[in-house]
């Protein structure tokens, strides 16, 4: 296959496979949230309805931030524009909480979620940074070594 | 032994080694003189300049033309990027993008990027961004394994 189509279907698949792991992550977390509120409320059950909403919300979401090329995760300082991404990003998650009626339109609960959901950004943001902290650490690793073996022959 | 360091201001640069009996301390400045001095010819202000292999930074490929970076200077060169990575391939160079070959030597910090991207900062302080693409076979590369494993 051409070396040009192919590249593409590389970059295609790398951002899909990125849409998708920051998808689970966000429904991960927003699923804790509604649990943790539905047990609090007495409830042993969720609603898969609200679930597939989480979901697709989650994964519209990650897409609407990968074709703006807003990776706010994957920067090292958070500017302005990574700040507004987080902010909006959060405001979507709680206003769709009100329209599907995740929280019962509770409105303590739906302030608490608008504040957890800026921390999940945060966290996500932090947990990147940290990662590719500990890469560069090993690269550097890697790299007095390679020099070092190369100084001795 | 005695070592006798002069700095002179023209003429070539040499380096002369006498000695009685190969002992120890000989033997190593022996290894080092009788390794191979690989050198590339460069040109600057039309002026050509013998380059040392070592000396090299990095090689970049701007609008088909070819140019070698060592610490203080950048000079032409009549080779194309391709064949620049053939002829430094068995010094510790490294392809790292579509126009750039740097000297893994001469890497002086790493920096993990966002997307596997590696940003290498080189001895002269500059940035080379080592790309998605290259970034796996640099890390092999580092760690001592062959490409193909």
């Amino acid at each position: 296959m051409n070396k040009k189509i192919l590249d593409i279907i590389e970059k295609y698949l790398t951002r899909k496979i990125g849409v998708e792991i920051k998808c689970c992550l966000m429904f991960f977390m927003v699923l804790c949230f509604y649990s943790g509120y539905r047990l609090i409320c007495g409830s042993m059950e969720a609603g898969i309805i609200h679930m597939l909403e989480m979901v697709v919300l989650a994964y519209l979401l990650g897409w609407i931030q990968a074709l703006i090329g807003s990776d706010f995760d994957e920067v090292d300082r958070l500017c302005a524009k990574d700040w507004a991404v987080v902010l909006i990003g959060s405001l979507i998650y709680t206003a769709a909480s009100l329209l599907f009626g995740w929280l019962d339109g509770n409105p303590t609960a739906t302030v608490l979620f608008a504040v957890y959901m800026v921390i999940t950004y945060l966290c996500i943001f932090l947990i990147h940074k940290i990662k590719r902290a500990i890469d560069a650490k090993l690269l550097n690793n890697d790299l007095m070594q390679f020099q070092k073996r190369n100084k001795e022959i | 032994m005695k070592y006798i360091i002069q700095k002179i201001t023209d003429g070539e640069d040499e380096l002369i080694l006498r000695y009685r009996s190969v002992t120890e301390e000989v033997d190593q400045a022996l290894r080092f003189m009788s390794r191979p001095q690989k050198k590339l010819l460069g040109i600057k202000d039309d002026q050509k300049t013998v380059i040392d292999f070592q000396s090299i930074l990095y090689a970049e490929s701007v609008d088909g033309r070819s140019f070698v970076y060592t610490q203080e200077d950048v000079f032409g060169v009549e080779y194309t990027l391709s064949q620049l990575e053939q002829i430094l391939s068995d010094v510790n160079f490294f392809r790292c993008s579509k126009s750039v070959i740097i000297n893994i030597d001469k890497v002086s910090k790493l920096k993990s990027l966002a997307s596997n991207r590696i940003d290498a900062t080189m001895c002269s302080g500059e940035h080379i961004i080592i790309s998605r693409t290259y970034a796996s076979a640099f890390r092999k590369r580092l760690k001592g394994v062959s490409d193909s494993e």
